[in-house]
């Protein structure tokens, strides 16, 4: 009788989390019931909205240290095929995010564009807890001629958003906190978000994808030489296909209930 | 100077000094773990680590990191972004 209770105590455990945060949960060693429950309903919320399968790898840098920030949630092995991050040079690993110095630090998605994402059907993301208006890359990969650039920055107070193409112009910026996202769902345009404000509708045309890895907290200049490094915290980033004007707006509620669940939204 | 010299508050401002024979010795080595060393060199030829490193650094192949002297950080300019 105790055996059957257990057990089915066990199942019931066990199927409050989804696959994907158990999954987390084995890798990191997470055991806070505040932080699985934060991931497994920004998991659900994107299960419900169809968003899920565009996440080629959503880093939701929970746990507070190097090791448990590394992690994919996506696909969650210790692993560089799974998109595992390497923190390189000085980052600050806190409970609020990762916080890379400006000076050397930035961590390798070892996810390249060309072969992971599509030229055409593409998004970047980075969650910045820091309002800084200084120069300095928050997500990047290019070829080394920069005509295919998958970027989201600020240079000389300029916001730049840029999706497998040359560079489109800054728009200014004076909040540098939020979500960021650049999303490209045609061949001829693609949107950079705060939030859910579209900040630039950008009619650029593709031009191929990068063969460099993406670059986390600095940019990935086009010969794996980490330049132009940030300081601004990072609470979650992620890469994948590209979302509507609704599925982003469906995005950021996710990602900001996620951070707002773990007292460090912005 | 030295890192107990410095207050966080200074960490962006100074960097850690190293011979290129210390360069070589850590480069792509983790100073804690899942954390690796990225030397650069700054505008006039130096190389060097950030504070965070010599600060958060537990590996004890490389607590030697922590008694560098340290140096006011002058990057080079980054290239041009487009």
């Amino acid at each position: 009788m105790y055996y059957g209770l257990i057990s089915s105590m066990k199942k019931t455990v066990a199927a409050s989390y989804t696959a994907r945060t158990t999954a987390f949960a084995a890798a990191t060693g997470i055991t806070d019931t505040t932080i699985l429950g934060a991931l497994n309903t920004m998991d659900l919320s994107l299960i419900s909205n169809g968003l899920d399968t565009k996440m080629k790898a959503l880093y939701p840098f929970v746990g507070g240290t190097a090791s448990t920030h590394k992690y994919n949630f996506m696909d969650a092995r210790d692993l560089d095929a799974a998109f595992r991050l390497t923190f390189n040079g000085g980052w600050t690993h806190s409970s609020t995010g990762a916080l890379p110095n400006g000076t050397n630090a930035y961590a390798d998605t070892f996810l390249t564009p060309s072969g992971n994402i599509g030229q055409n059907d593409s998004h970047i993301s980075y969650y910045s807890r820091t309002q800084y208006l200084g120069n300095g890359v928050e997500i990047r990969a290019s070829n080394s001629g920069n005509q295919h650039v998958l970027d989201i920055e600020i240079y000389f107070g300029g916001r730049y958003y840029t999706n497998n193409s040359g560079y489109a112009s800054a728009t200014s910026q004076t909040t540098t906190t939020g979500l960021f996202t650049c999303n490209r769902i045609s061949s001829t345009q693609y949107k950079g978000f705060r939030n859910t404000t579209i900040e630039q509708t950008n009619n650029i045309t593709s031009t191929g994808l990068s063969n460099q890895n993406i670059y986390i907290g600095a940019g990935n200049s086009g010969a794996s030489t980490a330049s132009w490094f940030s300081v601004r915290e990072c609470a979650f980033s992620s890469i994948g296909t590209g979302m509507s004007d609704a599925e982003q707006t469906s995005f950021y509620s996710a990602v900001q209930t996620f951070n707002t669940s773990l007292s460090r939204n912005v | 100077m030295k890192l107990t010299d410095i207050t966080p508050a200074e960490w962006t401002t100074y960097v850690g000094l190293l011979t290129q024979e210390q360069m070589y010795s850590i480069i792509g080595k983790e100073y804690t773990t899942d954390s690796y060393f990225n030397p650069l060199q700054d505008l006039n030829d130096n190389w060097i680590i950030s504070v965070e490193e010599m600060e958060f650094c537990t590996n004890i192949e490389y607590l030697w990191v922590k008694d560098l002297p340290l140096i006011i950080y002058e990057p080079i300019p980054a290239p041009p972004l487009s």
